[in-house]
Protein backbone atom coordinates (compact mmCIF):
# COMPACT_ATOMS: atom_id res chain seq x y z
CA UNK A 1 0.00 0.00 0.00
CA UNK A 2 0.70 3.23 -0.55
CA UNK A 3 1.73 5.66 2.40
CA UNK A 4 1.23 9.16 0.39
CA UNK A 5 -2.26 10.07 1.05
CA UNK A 6 -1.99 12.43 -2.36
CA UNK A 7 -1.30 9.30 -4.06
CA UNK A 8 -3.54 6.58 -2.85
CA UNK A 9 -6.27 9.75 -3.56
CA UNK A 10 -4.80 9.59 -7.21
CA UNK A 11 -4.41 5.72 -7.50
CA UNK A 12 -8.18 5.73 -6.34
CA UNK A 13 -9.33 8.38 -8.84
CA UNK A 14 -7.84 6.48 -11.66
CA UNK A 15 -10.54 3.95 -11.23
CA UNK A 16 -13.19 6.89 -10.68
CA UNK A 17 -12.57 8.97 -14.06
CA UNK A 18 -14.74 9.10 -17.00
CA UNK A 19 -12.35 8.61 -20.09
CA UNK A 20 -14.07 9.03 -23.61
CA UNK A 21 -14.77 5.74 -25.59
CA UNK A 22 -11.85 4.55 -26.98
CA UNK A 23 -12.43 4.85 -30.90
CA UNK A 24 -11.36 1.82 -33.29
CA UNK A 25 -9.28 3.54 -36.07
CA UNK A 26 -8.14 0.24 -37.99
CA UNK A 27 -10.52 0.77 -40.66
CA UNK A 28 -9.62 4.44 -41.37
CA UNK A 29 -5.73 4.07 -41.15
CA UNK A 30 -6.03 1.06 -43.24
CA UNK A 31 -7.90 2.98 -45.47
CA UNK A 32 -4.99 6.11 -45.65
CA UNK A 33 -2.24 3.90 -45.77
CA UNK A 34 -3.49 2.39 -48.97
CA UNK A 35 -4.55 5.68 -50.32
CA UNK A 36 -0.84 7.40 -49.51
CA UNK A 37 0.68 4.70 -50.75
CA UNK A 38 -1.47 4.65 -54.26
CA UNK A 39 -1.36 8.19 -54.27
CA UNK A 40 1.76 10.10 -52.82
CA UNK A 41 4.47 7.57 -52.79
CA UNK A 42 5.29 8.74 -56.38
CA UNK A 43 6.22 11.58 -55.27
CA UNK A 44 7.15 12.16 -51.67
CA UNK A 45 9.76 10.12 -49.66
CA UNK A 46 7.02 8.50 -46.66
CA UNK A 47 8.43 10.29 -43.45
CA UNK A 48 7.57 13.40 -45.59
CA UNK A 49 4.47 13.20 -46.99
CA UNK A 50 1.86 15.08 -44.77
CA UNK A 51 3.59 18.09 -44.87
CA UNK A 52 5.20 17.80 -48.63
CA UNK A 53 1.57 17.43 -49.58
CA UNK A 54 0.24 20.16 -47.80
CA UNK A 55 3.16 22.09 -49.56
CA UNK A 56 2.41 20.88 -52.33
CA UNK A 57 -1.10 21.84 -52.78
CA UNK A 58 0.30 25.68 -51.20
CA UNK A 59 2.24 26.18 -53.86
CA UNK A 60 0.01 25.12 -56.51
CA UNK A 61 -2.89 26.91 -55.26
CA UNK A 62 -0.99 29.87 -54.60
CA UNK A 63 0.42 29.99 -57.88
CA UNK A 64 -2.61 29.67 -59.16
CA UNK A 65 -4.60 31.95 -57.28
CA UNK A 66 -3.76 35.34 -59.25
CA UNK A 67 -4.75 33.59 -62.22
CA UNK A 68 -7.53 31.52 -61.35
CA UNK A 69 -10.00 33.77 -62.96
CA UNK A 70 -7.92 34.32 -66.32
CA UNK A 71 -7.31 31.04 -66.96
CA UNK A 72 -9.45 28.23 -66.88
CA UNK A 73 -6.52 25.66 -67.96
CA UNK A 74 -5.07 26.81 -64.98
CA UNK A 75 -8.29 26.12 -63.23
CA UNK A 76 -8.71 23.35 -64.57
CA UNK A 77 -5.50 21.72 -63.30
CA UNK A 78 -6.34 22.43 -59.72
CA UNK A 79 -9.30 20.73 -59.60
CA UNK A 80 -8.22 18.19 -61.13
CA UNK A 81 -5.20 18.22 -59.11
CA UNK A 82 -7.71 18.11 -55.80
CA UNK A 83 -10.32 16.12 -57.28
CA UNK A 84 -13.16 17.80 -55.99
CA UNK A 85 -15.52 19.30 -58.59
CA UNK A 86 -17.36 22.66 -57.53
CA UNK A 87 -15.43 23.27 -54.78
CA UNK A 88 -12.23 25.48 -54.48
CA UNK A 89 -9.60 25.51 -51.79
CA UNK A 90 -7.76 28.73 -51.13
CA UNK A 91 -4.90 29.28 -48.58
CA UNK A 92 -3.64 32.30 -46.87
CA UNK A 93 -2.20 34.13 -44.11
CA UNK A 94 -5.77 33.05 -41.86
CA UNK A 95 -8.72 31.34 -42.52
CA UNK A 96 -11.46 34.56 -41.81
CA UNK A 97 -13.61 33.62 -39.23
CA UNK A 98 -17.62 35.00 -39.06
CA UNK A 99 -19.57 37.50 -37.53
CA UNK A 100 -21.71 35.85 -34.81
CA UNK A 101 -24.25 37.29 -37.19
CA UNK A 102 -23.20 35.28 -40.24
CA UNK A 103 -22.42 32.23 -39.03
CA UNK A 104 -26.09 30.73 -39.33
CA UNK A 105 -26.02 27.05 -41.01
CA UNK A 106 -29.59 27.79 -42.06
CA UNK A 107 -28.74 30.92 -43.75
CA UNK A 108 -25.63 29.53 -45.28
CA UNK A 109 -27.75 26.36 -46.99
CA UNK A 110 -30.23 28.31 -48.16
CA UNK A 111 -33.93 27.71 -48.89
CA UNK A 112 -35.33 24.66 -45.97
CA UNK A 113 -37.58 22.34 -47.64
CA UNK A 114 -39.20 19.24 -47.01
CA UNK A 115 -37.11 15.71 -47.58
CA UNK A 116 -40.03 15.51 -50.27
CA UNK A 117 -39.25 18.52 -51.76
CA UNK A 118 -35.43 18.10 -51.84
CA UNK A 119 -36.10 14.78 -53.35
CA UNK A 120 -38.08 16.01 -56.37
CA UNK A 121 -35.71 19.08 -56.85
CA UNK A 122 -32.40 17.13 -57.57
CA UNK A 123 -31.50 15.18 -60.14
CA UNK A 124 -29.93 12.57 -58.23
CA UNK A 125 -30.97 10.05 -55.16
CA UNK A 126 -30.79 12.33 -51.72
CA UNK A 127 -27.69 11.40 -49.64
CA UNK A 128 -28.91 9.80 -46.94
CA UNK A 129 -26.78 8.28 -44.52
CA UNK A 130 -27.80 4.91 -43.54
CA UNK A 131 -25.52 4.68 -40.84
CA UNK A 132 -27.32 8.33 -38.99
CA UNK A 133 -30.95 7.76 -37.42
CA UNK A 134 -33.86 10.21 -37.73
CA UNK A 135 -34.92 13.24 -40.25
CA UNK A 136 -32.54 15.43 -41.65
CA UNK A 137 -33.48 19.11 -42.21
CA UNK A 138 -33.63 19.86 -45.88
CA UNK A 139 -32.51 22.59 -47.94
CA UNK A 140 -31.79 23.70 -51.27
CA UNK A 141 -28.93 25.82 -51.95
CA UNK A 142 -29.31 26.31 -55.20
CA UNK A 143 -27.30 25.19 -58.82
CA UNK A 144 -28.75 21.80 -58.53
CA UNK A 145 -27.05 20.67 -54.62
CA UNK A 146 -28.90 19.48 -51.75
CA UNK A 147 -27.79 20.15 -47.96
CA UNK A 148 -29.11 17.94 -45.37
CA UNK A 149 -28.71 18.70 -41.34
CA UNK A 150 -29.05 15.81 -38.88
CA UNK A 151 -29.52 16.99 -35.52
CA UNK A 152 -26.88 16.70 -32.40
CA UNK A 153 -27.50 14.10 -30.01
CA UNK A 154 -25.44 12.27 -27.35
CA UNK A 155 -23.56 10.27 -30.17
CA UNK A 156 -23.36 13.03 -32.52
CA UNK A 157 -21.54 16.29 -31.00
CA UNK A 158 -22.61 19.31 -32.59
CA UNK A 159 -20.85 21.14 -35.06
CA UNK A 160 -19.46 24.80 -34.25
CA UNK A 161 -22.93 25.77 -32.44
CA UNK A 162 -24.85 25.02 -35.66
CA UNK A 163 -27.55 22.57 -34.03
CA UNK A 164 -26.50 20.01 -35.70
CA UNK A 165 -24.01 16.45 -35.59
CA UNK A 166 -23.85 15.66 -38.78
CA UNK A 167 -24.70 17.76 -42.67
CA UNK A 168 -24.54 16.47 -45.69
CA UNK A 169 -24.09 18.30 -48.79
CA UNK A 170 -24.25 16.99 -52.33
CA UNK A 171 -22.68 19.53 -55.30
CA UNK A 172 -23.57 18.00 -58.74
CA UNK A 173 -20.57 18.08 -61.10
CA UNK A 174 -19.78 21.35 -62.06
CA UNK A 175 -17.22 22.69 -65.17
CA UNK A 176 -13.79 23.46 -64.19
CA UNK A 177 -14.57 27.47 -64.51
CA UNK A 178 -17.41 27.33 -62.08
CA UNK A 179 -17.32 26.07 -58.60
CA UNK A 180 -20.09 26.08 -56.03
CA UNK A 181 -18.29 26.77 -52.29
CA UNK A 182 -14.73 27.74 -50.94
CA UNK A 183 -12.98 25.79 -48.63
CA UNK A 184 -11.03 29.19 -47.01
CA UNK A 185 -7.92 27.72 -45.37
CA UNK A 186 -5.35 29.34 -42.91
CA UNK A 187 -1.76 29.37 -42.77
CA UNK A 188 -1.00 25.63 -41.45
CA UNK A 189 -3.75 24.27 -43.44
CA UNK A 190 -4.00 20.30 -43.13
CA UNK A 191 -5.93 18.44 -45.69
CA UNK A 192 -5.52 14.60 -45.43
CA UNK A 193 -6.16 12.43 -48.68
CA UNK A 194 -8.05 9.58 -47.84
CA UNK A 195 -9.99 6.80 -49.33
CA UNK A 196 -13.82 7.06 -49.08
CA UNK A 197 -14.97 3.53 -50.64
CA UNK A 198 -12.57 3.31 -52.76
CA UNK A 199 -12.69 6.75 -53.87
CA UNK A 200 -10.03 9.44 -53.57
CA UNK A 201 -11.40 11.82 -51.25
CA UNK A 202 -9.82 14.47 -48.42
CA UNK A 203 -10.41 15.23 -44.81
CA UNK A 204 -10.24 18.84 -44.08
CA UNK A 205 -9.53 19.70 -40.51
CA UNK A 206 -11.95 22.15 -37.86
CA UNK A 207 -10.03 25.32 -37.40
CA UNK A 208 -7.94 25.30 -40.35
CA UNK A 209 -10.94 26.47 -42.85
CA UNK A 210 -13.89 28.39 -43.12
CA UNK A 211 -16.76 27.38 -45.77
CA UNK A 212 -18.02 30.12 -48.09
CA UNK A 213 -20.76 29.41 -50.06
CA UNK A 214 -22.36 32.07 -52.46
CA UNK A 215 -20.20 35.09 -50.32
CA UNK A 216 -21.88 33.65 -47.06
CA UNK A 217 -19.12 32.38 -44.54
CA UNK A 218 -19.48 30.02 -41.21
CA UNK A 219 -17.33 28.03 -39.52
CA UNK A 220 -16.35 24.96 -41.09
CA UNK A 221 -16.75 21.48 -38.76
CA UNK A 222 -14.28 18.43 -39.44
CA UNK A 223 -15.01 17.53 -43.35
CA UNK A 224 -14.72 14.81 -45.76
CA UNK A 225 -14.64 15.83 -49.58
CA UNK A 226 -15.15 13.52 -52.24
CA UNK A 227 -16.63 12.90 -55.99
CA UNK A 228 -18.66 9.81 -56.54
CA UNK A 229 -20.73 9.52 -60.01
CA UNK A 230 -20.36 12.86 -60.97
CA UNK A 231 -21.88 14.81 -57.54
CA UNK A 232 -19.13 16.00 -54.87
CA UNK A 233 -19.99 14.96 -51.20
CA UNK A 234 -19.27 16.99 -48.63
CA UNK A 235 -20.08 15.51 -44.99
CA UNK A 236 -19.87 17.60 -41.86
CA UNK A 237 -19.33 16.64 -38.85
CA UNK A 238 -17.31 17.22 -35.25
CA UNK A 239 -16.11 13.62 -35.31
CA UNK A 240 -12.58 11.89 -35.81
CA UNK A 241 -12.54 10.80 -39.33
CA UNK A 242 -12.89 6.65 -38.30
CA UNK A 243 -16.76 7.95 -37.66
CA UNK A 244 -16.70 10.36 -40.25
CA UNK A 245 -15.73 7.76 -42.76
CA UNK A 246 -18.37 5.42 -41.74
CA UNK A 247 -20.88 8.00 -41.81
CA UNK A 248 -19.78 8.82 -45.78
CA UNK A 249 -19.82 5.20 -46.35
CA UNK A 250 -23.18 4.39 -45.34
CA UNK A 251 -24.48 6.74 -48.06
CA UNK A 252 -25.87 4.66 -50.94
CA UNK A 253 -23.61 5.03 -54.47
CA UNK A 254 -21.57 7.75 -52.23
CA UNK B 1 -3.11 9.11 -23.89
CA UNK B 2 -3.99 11.39 -26.61
CA UNK B 3 -7.10 12.68 -25.28
CA UNK B 4 -5.34 14.13 -22.11
CA UNK B 5 -3.38 16.12 -24.21
CA UNK B 6 -5.59 17.27 -26.50
CA UNK B 7 -8.66 16.99 -24.68
CA UNK B 8 -10.75 16.77 -27.52
CA UNK B 9 -12.51 13.85 -29.16
CA UNK B 10 -11.95 14.38 -32.72
CA UNK B 11 -8.14 15.77 -32.46
CA UNK B 12 -7.11 12.68 -30.48
CA UNK B 13 -8.34 10.63 -32.89
CA UNK B 14 -6.83 11.99 -35.48
CA UNK B 15 -3.39 12.27 -33.64
CA UNK B 16 -3.80 8.69 -32.93
CA UNK B 17 -4.56 7.71 -36.57
CA UNK B 18 -1.49 10.03 -37.61
CA UNK B 19 0.57 8.40 -35.00
CA UNK B 20 -0.43 4.87 -36.83
CA UNK B 21 0.56 6.28 -40.00
CA UNK B 22 3.84 7.42 -39.38
CA UNK B 23 4.99 4.53 -37.00
CA UNK B 24 4.13 1.91 -39.92
CA UNK B 25 6.66 4.35 -42.23
CA UNK B 26 8.95 4.22 -40.11
CA UNK B 27 8.85 1.03 -38.84
CA UNK B 28 12.15 0.52 -40.34
CA UNK B 29 14.09 2.84 -38.31
CA UNK B 30 12.92 0.76 -34.91
CA UNK B 31 15.80 -1.07 -33.09
CA UNK B 32 15.11 -4.42 -32.78
CA UNK B 33 14.93 -5.65 -29.53
CA UNK B 34 13.99 -1.77 -28.26
CA UNK B 35 10.69 -2.23 -26.60
CA UNK B 36 7.75 -0.92 -28.81
CA UNK B 37 5.40 0.61 -26.54
CA UNK B 38 7.61 3.82 -25.57
CA UNK B 39 8.43 4.01 -29.01
CA UNK B 40 4.80 4.33 -30.19
CA UNK B 41 3.77 6.29 -27.38
CA UNK B 42 6.52 8.98 -28.64
CA UNK B 43 4.76 9.50 -31.78
CA UNK B 44 1.41 9.47 -30.38
CA UNK B 45 2.38 12.06 -28.06
CA UNK B 46 3.94 14.49 -30.82
CA UNK B 47 1.18 13.95 -32.84
CA UNK B 48 -1.26 14.99 -29.71
CA UNK B 49 0.52 17.70 -29.15
CA UNK B 50 0.59 19.02 -32.80
CA UNK B 51 -2.84 18.62 -33.01
CA UNK B 52 -4.06 20.52 -29.63
CA UNK B 53 -6.54 23.11 -29.38
CA UNK B 54 -6.67 26.96 -27.70
CA UNK B 55 -7.42 26.10 -23.25
CA UNK B 56 -10.81 27.76 -24.08
CA UNK B 57 -11.71 24.46 -25.96
CA UNK B 58 -10.15 21.67 -24.00
CA UNK B 59 -12.76 19.33 -22.87
CA UNK B 60 -11.98 18.84 -18.88
CA UNK B 61 -11.86 15.29 -17.25
CA UNK B 62 -14.69 14.35 -15.47
CA UNK B 63 -15.96 11.65 -12.98
CA UNK B 64 -17.18 8.35 -14.20
CA UNK B 65 -20.81 8.84 -12.43
CA UNK B 66 -22.39 12.31 -11.19
CA UNK B 67 -24.11 10.48 -8.45
CA UNK B 68 -20.97 9.28 -6.89
CA UNK B 69 -19.09 12.85 -7.02
CA UNK B 70 -22.11 14.21 -4.98
CA UNK B 71 -22.51 11.04 -2.53
CA UNK B 72 -25.98 9.52 -3.30
CA UNK B 73 -26.00 5.74 -2.08
CA UNK B 74 -26.10 3.22 -5.18
CA UNK B 75 -23.38 5.31 -7.38
CA UNK B 76 -21.55 2.62 -8.56
CA UNK B 77 -18.07 2.35 -7.32
CA UNK B 78 -14.86 2.97 -9.17
CA UNK B 79 -13.72 -0.61 -11.21
CA UNK B 80 -12.70 -3.01 -8.83
CA UNK B 81 -13.77 -1.81 -5.47
CA UNK B 82 -16.30 -2.90 -3.11
CA UNK B 83 -19.32 -0.30 -3.39
CA UNK B 84 -19.36 1.90 -0.18
CA UNK B 85 -21.11 3.06 2.94
CA UNK B 86 -23.35 6.20 1.46
CA UNK B 87 -21.39 8.34 4.22
CA UNK B 88 -18.15 7.21 3.46
CA UNK B 89 -19.22 7.42 -0.66
CA UNK B 90 -19.65 10.88 -0.21
CA UNK B 91 -16.68 11.76 1.21
CA UNK B 92 -15.00 10.00 -1.90
CA UNK B 93 -16.63 11.45 -3.86
CA UNK B 94 -15.86 15.17 -2.51
CA UNK B 95 -11.92 13.85 -2.27
CA UNK B 96 -12.40 12.70 -5.64
CA UNK B 97 -14.04 16.04 -7.37
CA UNK B 98 -11.49 18.25 -5.22
CA UNK B 99 -8.49 16.60 -6.72
CA UNK B 100 -9.63 15.85 -10.46
CA UNK B 101 -10.39 19.78 -9.90
CA UNK B 102 -6.80 20.25 -8.38
CA UNK B 103 -5.25 18.30 -11.03
CA UNK B 104 -7.10 20.41 -13.96
CA UNK B 105 -5.64 23.65 -12.76
CA UNK B 106 -1.79 22.41 -12.84
CA UNK B 107 0.05 23.39 -15.27
CA UNK B 108 0.14 20.91 -17.99
CA UNK B 109 3.33 19.90 -17.91
CA UNK B 110 2.47 18.92 -14.37
CA UNK B 111 -1.08 17.49 -15.13
CA UNK B 112 0.11 15.29 -17.60
CA UNK B 113 2.97 13.45 -15.95
CA UNK B 114 0.48 13.15 -12.74
CA UNK B 115 -2.09 12.07 -15.13
CA UNK B 116 -0.08 9.66 -17.29
CA UNK B 117 1.46 7.67 -13.67
CA UNK B 118 -1.69 7.61 -11.56
CA UNK B 119 -4.59 7.75 -13.78
CA UNK B 120 -3.54 5.83 -16.90
CA UNK B 121 -0.84 3.89 -14.71
CA UNK B 122 2.14 3.55 -17.23
CA UNK B 123 5.47 2.92 -16.35
CA UNK B 124 8.54 5.59 -15.95
CA UNK B 125 9.96 4.48 -19.17
CA UNK B 126 5.95 4.84 -20.99
CA UNK B 127 5.59 8.19 -19.23
CA UNK B 128 9.11 9.65 -20.42
CA UNK B 129 8.11 8.38 -23.64
CA UNK B 130 4.89 9.95 -23.99
CA UNK B 131 6.14 13.50 -22.75
CA UNK B 132 9.02 13.54 -24.87
CA UNK B 133 11.42 13.90 -21.72
CA UNK B 134 14.64 11.43 -20.70
CA UNK B 135 13.64 8.39 -18.51
CA UNK B 136 15.52 10.29 -15.41
CA UNK B 137 13.48 13.18 -15.81
CA UNK B 138 10.18 11.60 -15.17
CA UNK B 139 10.79 11.54 -11.52
CA UNK B 140 12.21 14.56 -10.70
CA UNK B 141 9.09 16.09 -12.88
CA UNK B 142 6.50 13.85 -11.10
CA UNK B 143 7.90 14.61 -7.26
CA UNK B 144 7.79 18.64 -8.47
CA UNK B 145 3.96 18.08 -9.93
CA UNK B 146 2.95 16.41 -6.61
CA UNK B 147 4.41 19.15 -4.62
CA UNK B 148 2.58 21.56 -6.47
CA UNK B 149 -0.92 19.64 -6.57
CA UNK B 150 -0.23 19.22 -2.85
CA UNK B 151 -0.14 22.59 -1.92
CA UNK B 152 -3.97 23.02 -3.45
CA UNK B 153 -5.84 20.34 -2.28
CA UNK B 154 -7.20 20.17 1.06
CA UNK B 155 -4.87 17.97 3.56
CA UNK B 156 -8.57 17.14 5.12
CA UNK B 157 -10.01 15.83 2.37
CA UNK B 158 -7.03 13.56 1.73
CA UNK B 159 -6.87 11.91 5.04
CA UNK B 160 -9.68 9.21 4.29
CA UNK B 161 -8.08 8.12 0.92
CA UNK B 162 -7.89 4.42 1.19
Amino acid sequence: MNRDPLVDALLDLAGAVEFPEVPDVRGAVRARLGARRSLLGRFFPYERRPVAFAAAVVVVVAVASGLLFASPGIRRAVADFLGLPGVRVEFGADAPTPAPSEDDVDAVFGRRVSVGEAEDAVSFPLPLPAGVAGDPAAFLPGKGAVALGYPASADLPEIESTGYGVIVVALPDFPPERYFGKLLAGKNPIFDEVEVDGRRGFWARAGVHTLSFDGRLRSSGNALLWEAGGITFRVETALGLARTLSIAESIPDG
Amino acid sequence: MAWLITRDDAEAEDAVQEAFIKAYGALGGFRSGASFKPWLLTIVGNEARNRRRSAARRARVVLRARGEVEGSAGAAPPAGRTSEAPEAAALAGERRRAVLDALDDLAEADRLVISYRYLLEMSEAETAAALGVAPGTVKSRLSRALARLRKVVDPSLLAGAP
